[in-house]
């Protein structure tokens, strides 16, 4: 089990005037055994910085990471280096994550051969399992990565994870540079995986439709932080936040009659970028369009609309009531 | 019919043999009318637009037709080919922050073109560049920054802004939203609808695109591009609805609102096709005559084709 309490990330810049930038601003989630949890929202929001500080890529500058009752946080090197196996991720983009002058042969039995787990002859059965367990053929073994297209990348990406029996894989936007079709294949892969292996996932993406069909949960990241977290059927069932509404409304469904309806014209077109360290008040205050007065003025606290859901919104009360339609094919903005 | 392609090839050589980019397209496209162009990565899509536009490189071996008003495109010569470039035809490329110049600000590349095509002079050149940013919904005074200053969507609404440049009654729009977010991804859904379907008369568009949710949205007659060949086409609802051709089908339902069921295999390379039909390794309904009798486009109704034997 994942639990992350209130992590943040305060990046700095410049040697003669420190800049700083809080990119993560307090995120906790939770995330079940075997269980995929699904950490959604634009570029820049900060979900990419979560998923490399849960593996310890990047370390926080506040909260914990707790895996399995283990404090990551506190972790020393040593020890770390022995959890490290269990914890995995798998990048976004499959070719900067291979060695061009290695072939794939030797990619995958690196991590045998760093852990100790198999020599020599072994490594070879093991790695020949491997890639037969993602579908792939032997004889893709002894190409380059350059030779392989992307989808068959992803898929020796994630062989290498599995090669150390993990327990917690995180996955940041592994489709995003795929076509539709092979996005098809790399995700039924993972999930069938995920069915066989049992790990836990944390799936990071900026597509909702892939998220949706990956998680068991949802959370919607927004500037930094958690806007809204639920079940996967009470994020798209009933959205609360004006964010995720959005966000499902801005869905164009392959269907040319839904397609025409889109309307999202009424969120403020501001890049996340700007503004970020405004004082006080919710941070989607300039893009909702149910802006008041307490928006202004106080940042608002998650709170528990439904059992199991939580969102951070000061008037999602007032706000209309969705049955939103499964595919997202109504815009309610 | 403001252009109509006939049988167009583009080989290109290589030391395995030929890369057969596009082999055999036809298509056409009305005066108004949004076409959209479909197809996985490799399929082909990319080359035919750079083939219309003549923007390909020297070692592209090019036959066929393509009739712009008539025109033959493909034996113009280069001095007449630039005036229809631009003025007639304009192209919007895929990743702006390539295609883009990193060293010229916005508005310099936008004047450039208008001085280059239209003759104008410096000072009117940049206040209409000012215009064009405004049109396309950047607004005028960011008209001196860098693309390295701007976002995503930001980059993407100036090239479309240089697209525009010479108000061309075709644009060709190569993967107008890819690597955008969602939200900035309807934005620029809408702004093309605005740029095409909302002026008098309305502009035609070549809509090349791996995104299914935007052909929906945009186009109103579809291509299907598998293997450097048109699969299927026809009116957009018409092949959402009643998708005739497998791979049609199997790209709409590998969609992750359509529940992301996988193909098997992979996209063939376009050095080795498979002999007889290209899709029929991966193909659920192929039967023996489908592996050596290539199959021809046979009209199912009215303006929809279906390569394919059985569909």
């Amino acid at each position: 089990m994942l639990e992350v309490v209130g992590i943040k990330k305060v990046f700095t810049s410049g040697i003669f005037c420190r800049r700083s930038i809080e990119v993560v601003r307090g995120v906790s989630f939770r995330v079940n055994k075997g269980q995929t949890l699904g950490l959604v929202g634009e570029s820049g929001c900060g979900k990419t910085t979560v998923g490399k500080m849960i593996v310890r890529l990047i370390e926080p500058t506040a909260g914990r990471i707790l895996f399995n009752g283990i404090e990551l946080t506190r972790l020393d090197p040593r020890k770390l280096r022995k959890l490290r196996p269990k914890i995995q991720i798998i990048f976004q983009d499959p070719d900067m994550a291979f060695n061009p002058r290695w072939k794939i042969r030797d990619s995958l039995g690196e991590p045998f051969k760093l852990n100790r787990l198999a020599r020599g002859k072994e490594i070879i059965d093991r790695v020949l399992e491997l890639i037969e367990t993602v579908g792939l053929h032997p004889e893709h073994l002894n190409r380059y990565p350059f030779e392989l297209s992307g989808g068959q990348l992803q898929r020796v990406a994630l062989a290498r994870v599995l090669a150390l029996q993990p327990e917690l894989i995180v996955a940041d936007e592994p489709t995003s540079s795929l076509d539709v079709s092979v996005q098809a294949q790399v995700l039924t892969l993972l999930k069938e995986l995920q069915r066989r292996f049992q790990f836990t996932c944390v799936f990071i993406s900026h597509d909702l439709n892939v998220a949706r069909w990956m998680s068991d949960r949802i959370a919607v990241m927004y500037r930094g932080k958690i806007v809204e977290e639920g079940k996967t059927e009470s994020i798209f069932g009933s959205p609360r936040h004006p964010y995720t509404r959005a966000l499902l409304g801005a869905i164009l469904v392959p269907d040319p009659e839904a397609g025409r309806t889109w309307r999202v014209a009424s969120l403020n077109n501001v890049s996340p970028e700007v503004n970020l360290e405004k004082a006080g008040g919710c941070s989607f205050q300039d893009r909702c369009p149910h802006v008041e007065k307490i928006c202004r003025e106080k940042e608002p606290p998650l709170t528990v609309p439904a059992p199991d859901h939580r969102v951070a919104c000061h008037r999602f009360k007032d706000l209309v009531p969705v049955q939103a339609n499964v595919t997202g094919k109504v815009c309610f903005l | 019919m403001l252009l109509k392609i006939t049988n167009l090839r583009v080989y290109f050589k290589s030391a395995d043999g030929f890369v057969k980019a596009a082999d055999g397209v036809d298509l056409e496209l009305y005066p108004g009318e949004i076409l959209g162009l479909v197809g996985e990565t490799g399929s082909g899509k990319t080359v035919l637009g750079l083939a219309i536009t003549r923007l390909l490189p020297k070692t592209a071996a090019v036959s066929g037709e393509v009739l712009y008003r008539g025109q033959n495109l493909l034996a113009l010569p280069e001095e007449e080919m630039r005036k229809v470039r631009g003025r007639q035809v304009s192209m919007i490329f895929q990743n702006p922050l390539s295609s883009l110049n990193p060293a010229l600000s916005i508005g310099e590349q936008i004047a450039e073109v208008l001085r280059e095509h239209q003759g104008l002079k410096r000072k009117a050149a940049w206040q209409r560049a000012g215009e064009l940013l405004e049109l396309t919904g950047i607004p005028a005074k960011w008209i001196r920054s860098y693309p390295h200053e701007l976002s995503g969507g930001m980059r993407q609404r100036a090239m479309i802004a240089i697209g525009l440049a010479c108000a061309p009654s075709l644009l060709i729009a190569d993967e107008p939203t890819r690597g955008l977010d969602v939200t900035i991804q309807v934005q620029i859904v809408e702004l093309l609808h605005a740029v095409t379907k909302g002026v008098s008369p309305p502009r035609s568009m070549l809509l090349i695109t791996h995104d299914l949710g935007v052909a929906a949205a945009l186009t109103d007659r579809l291509a299907v591009m598998y293997a450097g060949k048109i699969v299927e086409y026809g009116r957009t609802g018409e092949v959402f609805r009643n998708p005739r051709h497998p791979y049609t089908r199997a790209l709409l339902d590998s969609h992750p609102s359509n529940g992301l069921i996988a193909t098997k295999g992979f996209s063939p390379s376009l050095i080795n096709l498979p002999p007889g039909c290209s899709f029929h390794p991966r193909c659920k309904k192929a039967r023996k005559k489908c592996a050596h009798e290539p199959p021809l486009v046979q009209r199912i109704g009215m303006d929809h084709g279906v390569r394919c034997f059985y569909a």
